[in-house]
């Protein structure tokens, strides 16, 4: 059922039927995007947040810094044993470092923060916890962003630590 | 682009998850069917509220396609979810840029409809991405 006007590069693009110049104008910009750069995984741009970014951004960044320290503690002490967890841990613990560089854009050094780490790790349920206040966290951060761009990266992010949570469900 | 035209992207985008909810909805293994039709729900209610938001920017909201290609027949439950959780990323991106076009209570909320398309897309079975979007 593959319309010829149907890019192939990948499985599920929806398009219309009709010409390709109503498609240009009407698909959703993901859509859009799809076509162009499939996999592409670089960060949305942005520009310096003008008045109040700096303490907006800098309070995220340090939210992003957090996480990964959290991450960091809980892959400590998981065994090569533990299935798909580890993988899966890793893979968010590098998208929450993807989400840090791009709000650092100016490679500022981040303090780390040290978590409360006990000897039995970090429990996924705290790691659930965890993305779903950063996320709820994200979308008040992005309603408060001065410049547009700043506020499309934080709905990105937000809904990136959304996504976490029935990953990390999946797999308790 | 202007709070209008991004609008009336997410409008065209939801229209677009309402034809392969509609599609794909009733083809999802069946412990899964009740989070379809609900999903289905929430992205009828998002493109209503997302069509005044078009109209309340001074434009006009795009009328629904009269037909979608699906690029592959949707066959399989397997082949269902992996469509549904596709158009719940490509949203994700729409509605980002919705929020970097709009200002208070419009940019918290499509911020919040990019976030529950993100979570409904990985709870259909695709991979958490950092900066989620399409990966057709």
């Amino acid at each position: 059922m593959t319309s010829p006007t149907t890019p192939r590069t990948g499985a599920f693009l929806i398009t219309r039927r009709r010409g390709l110049g109503l498609l240009a104008a009407t698909l959703p910009m993901g859509l859009l995007t799809a076509c162009g750069d499939a996999t592409s995984t670089s960060a949305p741009a942005t520009t310096r947040e003008a008045t109040t970014g700096p303490t907006l951004t800098q309070r995220v960044t340090a939210d992003e810094a957090a996480l990964v320290a959290l991450y960091d503690a809980a892959l400590q002490v998981l065994s090569a044993n533990d299935g798909p967890l580890r993988p899966l841990l890793e893979t968010i613990r590098d998208q929450h470092a993807q989400h840090l560089a791009a709000l650092n854009t100016d490679g500022v050094e981040v303090p780390q923060t040290p978590g409360p780490v006990s000897s039995d790790g970090v429990p996924v349920s705290a790691l659930i916890e965890a993305e779903l206040a950063a996320a709820k966290r994200r979308i008040r951060d992005c309603t408060e962003a001065q410049d547009p761009g700043l506020a499309r990266l934080l709905a990105f992010i937000g809904a990136s630590e959304a996504s976490h949570v029935p990953a990390l469900r999946s797999v308790t | 682009m202007t709070p209008a035209e991004a609008w009336a992207s997410v409008v065209a985008g939801e229209d677009a998850a309402i034809y392969a909810y509609s599609v794909a909805g009733a083809r999802v293994p069946a412990a899964d069917r009740r989070r379809a039709r609900a999903a289905m729900d929430a992205h009828r209610e998002r493109r209503a509220r997302a069509s005044a938001l078009v109209s309340a920017a001074g434009g006009t909201p795009p009328p629904p396609g009269a037909a979608y290609a699906l690029p592959e027949e949707v066959a399989r439950p397997r082949i269902a979810a992996r469509l549904l959780a596709e158009v719940d990323n490509a949203l994700v991106a729409v509605y980002a840029d919705a929020a970097g076009a709009s200002i208070g209570s419009d940019r918290r909320w499509a911020a919040r409809c990019a976030a529950d398309c993100a979570a409904s897309a990985v709870a259909w079975g695709a991979t958490p991405q950092a900066f989620p979007q399409s990966t057709a």
